[in-house]
């Protein structure tokens, strides 16, 4: 048993080239992240990154690794079709940064799955510095966080519509102000 | 400096020191809101106020919403984003080798550093191993740029404080910074130097000389600015004790790099969690522990004094100087030399994620040390541009050399200003200057032959050329030698006798070994004592 499983809520880990992914249940995302801070010491919150996977698993590919047989260059002597990617549990996946400021700098990768319209907890309880992180993914990504105390846009004006980071955002879709098109 | 990596020494585990305040200052509602104390809410006195964004201080980038109670500040709230411009969502749908330009857009006085972080993320994905001599290159160019940013940091923030003239001193310094990375990679800022795979093009001659002047230049500058600033009764006065941030606080809201170690937390990632060869350059981290204004100068300031780019000089020397010859990066760009099987895996993967033009169409990409120029030519497919050809003037020769090398097949007059018109769009007269410059080499003066033959070529009427010739003292309307002497008589110069050269050239007591006409005064173009006093540094 690794340390991580003790961590509520603890669906699975990966351990990484740069640091572990530990994959968590978003509706305990709070607790596992007081648990990590107080626990395992990461007692800072770098970044919290959300990522959106619409359309990821549409279209086979064979990725950079791979040839359009399905070679995997990396891996010398395997063959085969192209493949699909690996389904994502859900569309957006949203990543805790940690980081301990300790002997070795410790790093670590929180993360959960959230579908469209679907809340996660807010940490801003647990590192006050996620309060403008947690409002530009809300803002980009349109990922709510319950118990956030401010939860507005950050980056964008406050009228605007839509979330630009979604990949279903269209880019330069947007009107352009005091142009003929408006 | 210790010629070996030696661990650093003098490490503080656990990294936080004394706090300068008890408990913490952020505002526990909302960690970054600043609420009016509830006995003020219902004040009439309480005027809420917008400073920014296009407050001078702000420069555009930041709106600050301020609740006033009389003079003093009871409530604030910031709103950014004035300066978002999506670099993101423009990233997604570039390849990894145009997205390279991005994210030193990102932040225009730490341009290199930013690159340098893609480049790293990239590679990391791609598993390339980059050329040491690169990784060093990497290395100095990001301490010189950290030290523009911080330059630019004092030299504006005492501007704001009432200090102009540290303004001027820091960017005194800067233009030099800048200057080296002009030599280096032909920008002055947004350099795209860095590149997937190693650096853009070989390192210039000439770079180190001129580095290293500026490296022991640099901590006398520092005793300007320390000379100026550290007694100074203004800024002391704004700066100390002021925007105090505990260790504690400075950690919780994800402080880092100077604002992190001026709180008294010894964490540098250079050399916590070092990148490029950092691991192997002894320095020391200088870390203040009041967290208020002038110990987060003071940490930048020692910053500088501490020569880490003198460090990153001196152990990359053998890597950097001594060996002119091994590559920067491979011939297909943005993937370094492998050799057999190796090579070819890592090519195909770099086309992948759009590194490298189709195989079937590539060319050369190559970073070749030749004597004086630096020339890189590239051809890709459709997702490319086709033609890429970058090159240094060689100090020899003013004119631009052809894209050939000069190896060019006879041609005449008319087909040259052709091809010279089809450099600019249509339409324009651009070419006329350029195409009267060939005349005149071709002639050795501008004959009324010579502008008819060129108005012909640009079709344009001769009495324009004409005009424009006789605008510029560079073009000759008369017979002159084969070298042109220029005596500047202009007051620096005529206080070190010009006038005297001058005459002396038309009494013809000094003459240069062709048959020559005389010329006009002419005022010196930028170091008037020399070219007085030193005919020969007036050729052309």
């Amino acid at each position: 048993m690794t340390e991580w499983q003790r961590v509520p809520g603890y669906v699975s880990h990966r351990d990484g080239p740069e640091m572990p992914t530990v994959t968590i249940e978003a509706e305990r995302i709070r607790e596992a992240c007081e648990h990590v801070r107080d626990e395992l010491g990461f007692d800072m919150c770098v970044d919290v990154v959300a990522t959106d996977y619409l359309g990821w698993g549409d279209k086979g590919v064979s990725g950079y690794i791979g040839t359009a047989s399905g070679r995997d260059l990396m891996h010398p002597m395997t063959q085969g079709l192209q493949a699909l990617p690996g389904l994502k549990p859900k569309r957006f996946s949203l990543s805790y940064h940690l980081l301990a400021l300790r002997q070795g700098a410790p790093r670590a990768r929180l993360q959960c799955w959230v579908d469209e319209g679907e809340h996660v907890p807010s940490v801003v309880s647990v590192w006050p510095t996620c309060d403008w992180h947690e409002r530009e993914q809300y803002d980009l990504m349109g990922i709510v966080f319950d118990g956030h105390p401010n939860l507005e846009r950050l980056l964008m004006p406050d009228d605007w519509e839509g979330h630009p980071l979604r990949k279903d955002y269209p880019i330069g879709g947007e009107p352009v102000r005091f142009s003929d098109e408006e | 400096m210790s010629a070996t990596a030696t661990p650093p020494t003098t490490r503080r585990w656990p990294v936080v020191a004394d706090g300068q305040y008890e408990g913490s200052r952020i505002p526990s509602r909302i960690p970054t809101v600043l609420d009016v104390p509830a006995d003020l809410r219902d004040s009439e006195d309480v005027l809420r106020v917008n400073f920014g964004p296009n407050h001078p201080s702000t420069h555009g980038v930041l709106r600050l919403i301020v609740d006033l109670h009389g003079e003093e500040v009871v409530g604030v709230s910031a709103v950014i984003g004035y300066l978002h411009t999506g670099f993101e969502k423009s990233m997604e749908s570039k390849t990894y080798w145009k997205c390279v330009t991005f994210p030193e857009r990102i932040d225009y006085v730490g341009y290199q550093n930013n690159e340098l972080v893609f480049v790293l993320a990239v590679e990391q994905l791609l598993e390339l191993e980059v050329p040491t001599k690169a990784n060093w290159m990497r290395m100095l160019l990001c301490e010189l740029n950290r030290i523009h940013s911080h330059l630019v940091f004092l030299g504006t923030s005492a501007l704001e404080l009432g200090a102009i003239s540290m303004f001027w001193y820091c960017f005194r310094e800067r233009e030099t910074i800048l200057d080296l990375f002009e030599l280096v990679t032909g920008q002055r800022m947004h350099t795209r130097y860095f590149q997937v795979g190693g650096l853009a093009e070989d390192i210039p001659r000439g770079f180190f000389p001129e580095c290293r002047k500026f490296v022991e230049w640099m901590p006398r500058a520092l005793d300007d600015y320390r000379g100026i600033l550290d007694r100074n009764e203004i800024w002391l006065e704004r700066t100390r004790g002021i925007g105090v941030l505990s260790a504690q606080d400075a950690i919780a809201l994800g402080q880092t790099g100077p604002n992190l170690r001026a709180s008294g937390v010894d964490w540098d990632l250079r050399r916590d969690e070092p990148y490029l060869h950092y691991d192997q350059v002894d320095f020391q981290v200088p870390v203040y522990p009041n967290g208020d204004v002038y110990d987060r100068y003071r940490v930048r300031a020692v910053d500088r004094r501490r020569p880490q780019g003198r460090a990153a000089a001196a152990r990359g020397a053998p890597y950097l100087d001594g060996d002119p010859h091994p590559p920067l990066q491979a011939r297909h760009r943005g993937v370094p030399r492998a050799r057999g099987r190796d090579l070819r895996r890592r090519r195909v993967a770099a086309r992948r994620v759009g590194l490298l033009p189709r195989l079937g169409r590539r060319a050369q990409a190559v970073a070749r040390p030749l004597p004086g120029t630096v020339v890189r030519r590239a051809r890709g497919d459709g997702d490319l541009p086709g033609e890429r050809a970058r090159r240094r003037p060689d100090r020899r020769r003013r004119l631009p050399r052809r894209r050939d090398g000069g190896h060019r097949p006879v041609s005449t007059f008319y087909d040259e200003v052709q091809e010279i018109r089809g450099r600019y769009p249509e339409g324009t007269l651009s070419a006329v200057l350029p195409a009267l410059r060939l005349a005149q080499e071709r002639h050795g003066w501008l004959s009324r032959q010579a502008i008819e033959e060129t108005a012909e070529a640009l079709e344009v009427t001769p009495a324009y050329c004409y005009s424009v010739a006789s605008f510029y003292d560079m073009f000759h309307l008369e017979a002159v030698g084969r070298h042109t002497i220029e005596v500047c008589t202009n007051v620096c110069c005529g206080l070190v006798n010009a006038q005297g050269v001058l005459e002396a050239f038309e009494r013809g007591r000094l003459r240069d070994t062709d048959d020559r006409r005389g010329r006009p005064p002419l005022p010196a173009v930028g170091d008037p004592g020399r070219r007085a006093g030193d005919p020969r540094g007036a050729t052309q």
